[in-house]
C-alpha cells in the first residue's frame, strides 16, 4: 500500500499473553524497508505469536505498532493485508486447483465487459512478475502440481502483486533443497531492489549470514538482541538463543544394565522417517530433540502404529511387530501424548470425563455398562492432582483453556498400566507453575518403571528430564548424547546439520 | 453436548406430547387403542433401522442402502420359506444376507475407502437391480405358516408384534451410545477420528460393526414388513432410507458425527408418525404427510444451529 | 490457447478413454448398438439428466448440494402443463416453469447459504416438501398434456432432418455453454475458489453468499429444463417423475470425477460421467441384459471408480 515511500515498520514494546503463559514480554524492533530482518529462536520463543499479531490474527495486549510514523491497529488479517503486511505460512493460502496466474489474480481477474477472462493478459502479466522478482516458473501450471518452494514463491509473488510493504516468511526454507534456497535468496533480493521489507523467521544460522540484515533474537518471549548482521556471529547468536541457566535437574538414578523394554530398528516411511534405529531401558527417560521437520511426531506415530511402517520392525519386551496399528500398541502397553491438541487430543464433543477416561475405558466397565461414578471419582482426583482449572469434570472440554486441556491429555494415559509413554511436546501451552508438575510426574513415572520416550523442543525439559538425548533432523537419528555430558549448544548445533 | 441434547430432547418431548393433546382434542379417535396401535406399528419398522442409523450417523457415516436392502429381505424371506417351509431357515438366510452387505458396506468404507455416501448409494443401486434379478416377480404367502404372519399381524396382549420386537430392542440401543464402552467409541470415532484412533480405538473394526449392525436391523424390519404384506415385495421399501435419516436428523443427531442420540430419534420418529396420523384424523389430505417432514425437517435443524450457536 | 489445453487434463483423459472403451466394446458385441438410429436415441434419453447433471456439477463445485432435484423434476412440471393447458401457449407454460424453478433454487440458496442451514438438510427437507405438494396438486394422477403442440412435442422427441434428436442439441449447447462460463468467466472462476479453499475466497473479497446463491438458482432452473424435456417425452406432468433421480445425478457426476468437497472436477468430467453409464445402460440392453443387471453394472462402477480415484489420491 505504501510500497515506495515506505520506510519501516517499528514494533514497539509488544506483549501478550495466555492464560498462564506470557508468549511475548516486552518485544521491540525497527523492520526496515529494502532490508531483511531476521528472527530467531527456540520454538515457543515468541516468534509465531508475533507473527500473528502482525497478520492480524491475535490481538496484543499492550504495545504499539507504527507504520513509518503513523500508529497503526491490526485487528483482523483482512487490516493486516491492507496495510501491506503479507505472511508466507508453511501451509499455502492458495486455492490448490488453480493456476499460478489464477491465483496471482485471484482478487480481481482480467476480463472484459462481459466477464470474460482474458487469459493471454492475465498470463503475460503474470510472467512480467515472475520475471521482476527474478524466478522461472510456468505460470499456466496448477499450484498443487508445483513443489513446495515453488508454491512459496507463487506466495511471495502474490504478495508482490497486491502491492506488500513487508512480507513475511516463517521457516521458509525448511522443506527446500540447497538449489531451491538459491532460487529464494534471489527472489529476496529483488524483493530487497523493489524497497520491500523482509522479516526472516528461521533456526538456521548459517542462512542468516547469507541473506540477512540485522537479526533479532527472542527467547521465553523475551527480547534478548538486536543487531545488525556485521555485528554478531555464531556463537553469539546461540547463546543468546539457548543460553539459560539451566534450572537444576531432577534426580535421575544411573540405568546401569538395566532390561530392553524397546527396541526400534531401521524404522522407515514413505514420508519422512529414515532408517531410525534405538534402544529404550525400562525406566529410562529418552529425550528426542530436533527442530521442525525433523521427523519427531512422525517418529513417535510410527513407533505407535498409528502411521504405516514401510520397513523396519519394533520389538516391545522382545515381541515383534512389524506391522501394527493404535489398539495393538495400546494394548501392549504404550500410551501417546499429541501435540496437536486440537486436532488430535480433545474429542470436542465430549466432556473433561470422557475425554480422560477414553483410553482406559475398559477398567471402568461393570458387567455392560461404563461406572460413571468410578469415572467421576478417578477424573476429580487427576482434577485435583494436576490442578485443572475446571468447576467440574462434566465440563466441555472445549471450554477448557488449552494448558488444561494438556492437563487432561496427559492424565488420560496415567489410568492405565503402560510400559511406555510417548510424549510428543507434553508442556507445550502448560504454564510455568503446572510445567514443573508434570515434569515431576514424569520423572515419577519412570522411577517407577516406566519408560519414557519425550519428544521436545524445550530446551531445559530436555536436559533436566532425559537420561539420553536423540537429535533428529530430517527423518535421521544425527546424534545421541548423554545428558549429564553435553551442553545445549551441541544439541543445537547437531539439530541444524 | 450432553446438555445440548438433554434440551433437545425435552423440547421434542414436550412437542409430542403437545401433539398429543392437540390430537386428542381434536378427535378422541386418536387415543382409541386401535388408532395408538396403528401408529406404533408404523413407527416400529422406522425405529429398528433408525437405531442402527443413529448410531452409524454418530460414527461419521451413513447407509443410503438400507431401503433397497429391506425390500430384498422381504423377497427372500418369503421366497425361502416358500420352498423351504421352515421360518427358522428364512431367517438364517435372511441373517446371512444382511451380514454379507453389510460387510461389503463396511469394507468398501474402510479398506477402498470410499466415502460412505457413495459406497452405500452405489450398494443402493445394485441392490435395487439385483432384487430384479433374483426374481421378477412378487413372492406372495404361499406357506401360510401362522407364526410367520403373527410377527407383523399379531398381537401379545393387545400390542402388535412388531412394537414388541422393536420393545425387545429398544432398551440395548437407548442405553448403547451413552452408558457402554463401545457406544463412546462411536462418539469419539464420529467426532475425531484421530484422536480416537490415537486413543487406542480400532477404527476400522467399529465402523464395520456400525455398517453391519444397521443391515442386521433392516433384516428385522424387513422380515415384519414382509409378514405385514403378506408379500416379497421389490420395491416396498422404496424412500425408506430418506425416512429414516430425516428422522434421525430430526431427533437432533449430528450429521458430521460425534452426536448422537437414540432417545432424540424415538421421538422424533414418534413426532413424525403422529403428525402422519393427524393428518388423516383431521381429514387434511394424505399428500401433506410428505411435506410436513420436509418442512420441520428444515425448521427444527435450524432451531437446533441457533441454539449450539448460542451455548458455545 | 491455453484454455483448449486445460480442457484435456489428466482426469478427464482418463474418462474419455474408459468412453471409448465402453463405446467400442458394445459396438462390436450388439449389432445394435452401433446404429445411427440407436446413438441418437441414447443422446435424446442422457439429455435430461446431462442437464440436471450440469447444474448439480455447478453447485457441488461451489461447495454445496441439492439433492431435492427429483422432486423438483416433478414439481415445476406442474406449471408448465397447467399453464400450457391454460394459456394455450406453449411459451408461456416453459417461462413459468423456468420462473418456478428459479425460486425453489433461491430459497433453497436463502436458507442454506443466509440462515446457514446446512444445504443437504434444507435440500433433505424440499425433497420432501415437493414431493407431497406434487401428490397432493395432482392427486396422484398425472397431469397430460392436453394442447398437444408440435413444437411441445419436438423439445423431447423431435429430431433435426430427422436425425439428431433437439433433446440432445438442447443439452449439448448447454454444456458448451456451461463449460465456457466455468472455465473462462470470472465468475465461474470465483466458483471453484470458493468451493476450493472459501477461507481464502473471503480475504479476496469475494461475496460468496450472492455468488452460492446464484449457483443454487443455476442448478433448479436447470433442472427444470430437465423437467421440461422430461415432460414433453411423457407428455405429462407425472407425480412419480423423477424418482430417485438426484442419485442418478451424484454417481454420473462423482463418476465423473466431481468432488463432493467442491472445488474440484469438470463439467466435462460430469458429462462424460453422464454419457459413461449411459451408454453402458444401453449397450447392456442391446445385448438383452435385463434392465435390473444395468442398475447392478452401475452400482458396481462407481465403486470400481471412486475406489481407483481414492487409491491414486493416497498414492501422491
Amino acid at each position: 500500500m505504501f510500497s515506495n515511500s515506505f520506510q519501516f515498520l517499528h514494533i514497539k514494546e509488544i506483549s501478550k499473553e495466555f492464560p498462564g503463559v506470557k508468549a511475548l514480554d516486552n518485544v521491540s524492533m525497527k523492520i526496515k524497508a529494502g532490508k531483511v530482518h531476521a528472527l530467531m529462536g527456540e520454538n515457543g520463543a515468541g516468534k509465531s505469536t508475533l507473527i500473528k499479531i502482525l497478520a492480524g490474527a491475535y490481538s496484543k495486549d499492550k504495545g504499539k505498532i507504527f507504520f513509518d510514523d503513523n500508529e497503526i491497529s491490526i485487528n483482523s488479517p483482512n487490516d493486516s493485508l491492507k496495510l501491506g503486511i503479507k505472511v508466507v505460512y508453511q501451509e499455502i493460502s492458495l486455492i490448490p486447483e488453480f493456476t499460478v496466474g489464477e491465483n496471482i489474480f485471484l482478487e480481481k481477474f482480467p476480463t472484459n465487459r462481459f466477464g470474460i477472462l482474458k487469459w493471454k493478459k492475465l498470463y503475460k502479466e503474470c510472467k512480467d512478475l515472475f520475471n521482476k522478482i527474478g524466478f522461472n516458473l510456468k505460470v499456466n501450471e496448477k499450484i498443487s502440481n508445483l513443489s513446495i518452494s515453488e508454491q512459496q514463491i507463487v506466495e511471495i509473488a502474490r504478495a508482490i502483486f497486491q502491492k506488500a510493504s513487508i512480507v513475511v516468511m516463517d521457516e521458509p526454507t525448511s522443506s527446500l533443497t540447497p538449489n531451491e534456497i538459491k532460487k529464494l535468496f534471489n527472489v529476496i533480493n529483488n524483493l530487497k531492489k523493489n524497497n520491500i521489507a523482509i522479516l526472516y523467521i528461521t533456526h538456521k544460522i548459517d542462512e542468516i549470514f547469507q541473506i540477512a540484515d540485522e537479526v533479532t533474537v527472542l527467547r521465553d518471549g523475551k527480547l534478548i538482541s538486536n543487531r545488525p548482521i556485521n555485528q554478531t556471529s555464531e556463537e553469539i547468536l546461540v547463546n543468546d538463543m539457548v543460553g539459560r541457566a539451566v534450572e537444576s535437574s531432577f534426580e535421575r538414578t544411573l540405568i546401569a544394565n538395566k532390561e530392553n523394554v524397546l527396541t526400534v530398528k531401521n524404522l522407515t516411511t514413505k514420508t519422512k522417517l529414515k532408517n531410525v534405529s534405538f534402544d529404550l531401558s525400562k525406566g529410562e527417560i529418552l529425550g528426542f530433540f530436533g527442530l521442525m521437520g525433523a521427523g519427531r511426531t512422525e517418529l513417535a506415530k510410527a513407533i505407535y502404529g498409528y502411521d504405516k511402517v514401510s520397513n523396519g520392525f519394533i520389538e516391545i519386551e522382545g515381541k515383534r511387530f512389524s506391522a501394527f496399528n493404535t489398539s495393538t500398541m495400546v494394548k501392549n502397553g504404550i500410551g501417546y501424548v499429541t501435540e496437536d491438541r486440537k486436532g488430535e487430543g480433545i474429542v470436542k464433543d465430549m466432556n473433561l470425563r470422557e475425554n480422560m477416561t477414553l483410553p482406559s475405558l475398559e477398567f471402568f466397565e461393570n458387567l455392560f455398562f461404563v461406572n460413571r461414578i468410578k469415572e467421576k471419582n478417578i477424573s476429580n482426583e487427576y482434577i485435583k492432582k494436576f490442578d485443572v482449572k475446571t468447576p467440574s469434570c462434566e465440563r466441555l472440554i472445549t471450554l477448557l483453556s488449552g494448558g488444561n486441556q494438556q492437563k487432561v491429555l496427559l492424565s488420560r494415559w496415567l489410568l492405565r498400566e503402560l510400559k511406555i509413554i510417548i510424549l510428543d511436546e507434553p508442556t507445550r501451552g502448560v504454564d510455568i507453575g503446572a510445567k514443573t508438575e508434570v515434569l515431576s510426574l514424569i520423572n515419577d513415572l519412570a522411577k517407577e518403571g516406566m519408560s519414557v520416550l519425550l519428544m521436545t523442543s524445550e530446551m531445559n525439559d530436555l536436559l533436566s528430564l532425559s537420561d539420553r538425548i536423540m537429535v533428529m533432523a530430517n527423518g535421521e537419528i544425527k546424534a545421541e548424547f548423554l545428558s549429564n555430558n553435553v551442553t545445549q549448544e551441541e544439541i543445537f548445533k547437531a539439530s541444524v546439520s | 453436548m450432553i446438555k445440548t441434547i438433554k434440551n433437545n430432547e425435552t423440547i421434542l418431548f414436550f412437542i409430542f406430547i403437545i401433539l398429543c393433546i392437540f390430537l386428542s382434542i381434536y378427535n378422541p379417535q386418536f387415543y382409541s387403542i386401535q388408532n395408538i396401535n396403528s401408529i406404533l406399528r408404523s413407527s416400529s419398522t422406522v425405529m429398528i433401522v433408525a437405531f442402527g442409523m443413529t448410531i452409524l450417523l454418530t460414527s461419521g457415516e451413513v447407509d443410503l442402502s438400507v431401503g433397497a436392502l429391506m425390500s430384498f429381505v422381504t423377497v427372500i424371506v418369503m421366497d425361502v420359506i416358500n420352498i423351504t417351509g421352515s421360518v427358522v431357515l428364512g431367517f438364517i438366510a435372511v441373517f446371512l444376507f444382511c451380514l454379507f452387505i453389510g460387510l461389503i458396506n463396511g469394507f468398501v468404507r474402510t479398506i477402498l475407502n470410499v466415502n460412505s455416501l457413495i459406497a452405500t448409494l452405489a450398494m443402493m443401486l445394485i441392490l435395487q437391480g439385483s432384487v430384479y434379478v433374483y426374481s421378477m416377480a412378487a413372492i406372495y404367502n404361499t406357506h401360510l405358516i401362522p407364526f410367520f404372519t403373527f410377527i407383523g399381524q399379531g398381537f401379545v396382549f393387545k400390542i402388535p408384534m412388531p412394537v414388541i420386537i422393536m420393545l425387545f430392542i429398544l432398551p440395548f440401543f437407548v442405553l448403547f451410545l451413552n452408558f457402554t464402552r463401545f457406544g463412546r467409541y462411536f462418539t469419539a470415532i464420529g467426532s475425531n477420528s484421530d484422536a480416537a484412533s490415537l486413543s487406542g480405538i480400532n477404527n476400522k473394526k467399529f465402523k464395520i460393526i456400525g455398517f453391519v449392525t444397521t443391515s442386521l436391523l433392516v433384516g428385522i424390519s424387513g422380515i415384519i414388513l414382509a409378514s405385514l404384506m403378506d408379500t416379497g415385495q421389490q420395491g416396498s421399501a422404496k424412500g425408506f432410507e430418506l425416512i429414516v435419516i430425516a428422522a434421525v436428523l430430526l431427533g437432533g443427531t449430528s450429521f458430521k458425527g460425534g452426536s448422537g442420540t437414540i432417545v432424540g430419534t424415538i421421538l422424533g420418529i414418534l413426532i413424525l408418525k403422529v403428525i402422519d396420523n393427524g393428518i388423516i384424523l383431521m381429514g387434511i389430505s394424505q399428500e401433506f404427510q410428505l411435506v410436513v417432514p420436509g418442512v420441520i425437517l428444515i425448521i427444527a435443524v435450524y432451531f437446533d444451529n441457533l441454539r449450539k450457536a448460542q451455548d458455545v | 490457447m491455453y484454455s483448449i489445453l486445460q480442457y484435456l487434463k489428466k482426469g478427464e483423459l482418463a474418462l474419455f478413454i474408459i468412453f471409448l472403451i465402453v463405446f467400442v466394446f458394445f459396438s462390436f458385441s450388439s449389432e445394435y448398438f452401433f446404429s445411427l438410429r440407436n446413438l441418437m436415441n441414447v443422446s435424446g434419453q442422457l439429455a435430461i439428466t446431462l442437464i440436471a447433471a450440469i447444474g448439480f456439477a455447478v453447485l457441488l463445485i461451489a461447495g454445496e448440494v441439492d439433492i431435492s432435484i427429483g422432486s423438483l423434476l416433478a414439481f415445476v412440471a406442474l406449471p408448465l402443463i397447467q399453464i400450457m393447458n391454460l394459456t394455450e401457449s406453449v411459451a408461456l407454460g416453459i417461462i413459468a416453469c423456468l420462473i418456478f424453478g428459479a425460486v425453489i433454487g433461491l430459497i433453497n440458496g436463502y436458507l442454506s447459504v443466509y440462515l446457514r442451514i446446512s444445504s443437504l438438510i434444507v435440500t433433505l427437507g424440499m425433497l420432501f416438501i415437493l414431493r407431497g405438494i406434487v401428490y397432493l396438486y395432482t392427486g396422484q394422477r398425472p397431469i397430460s398434456d392436453d394442447l398437444y403442440s408440435d413444437f411441445f412435442f419436438n423439445i423431447g422427441n423431435g429430431k433435426l432432418l430427422g436425425v439428431v434428436p433437439y433433446a440432445a442439441i438442447i443439452a449439448f449447447l448447454i454444456l458448451a455453454v456451461f463449460l465456457f462460463v466455468m472455465r473462462n468467466t470470472s465468475y465461474g472462476r470465483k466458483l471453484y475458489a470458493i468451493g476450493g479453499n472459501a477461507e481464502v475466497a473471503r480475504l479476496a473479497g469475494y461475496n460468496i453468499k450472492l455468488i452460492k446463491l446464484s449457483a443454487f438458482v443455476i442448478c433448479s432452473v436447470l433442472s427444470s429444463i430437465s423437467a421440461i424435456l422430461l415432460a414433453s417425452r411423457i407428455g405429462s406432468a407425472n407425480h412419480i417423475a423423477g424418482d430417485l433421480f438426484e442419485f442418478q445425478v451424484v454417481a454420473a457426476v462423482v463418476l465423473g470425477g466431481v468432488s463432493l468437497a467442491g472445488g474440484i472436477g469438470t463439467l466435462a468430467g460430469a458429462a462424460l460421467g453422464v454419457m459413461i453409464l449411459a451408454i453402458v445402460s444401453n449397450g447392456l440392453g442391446m445385448l438383452n441384459v435385463e434392465s435390473q443387471w444395468q442398475m447392478v453394472v452401475n452400482g458396481i462402477i462407481i465403486i470400481i471408480a471412486v475406489g481407483f480415484d481414492e487409491l491414486k489420491r493416497k498414492k501422491s
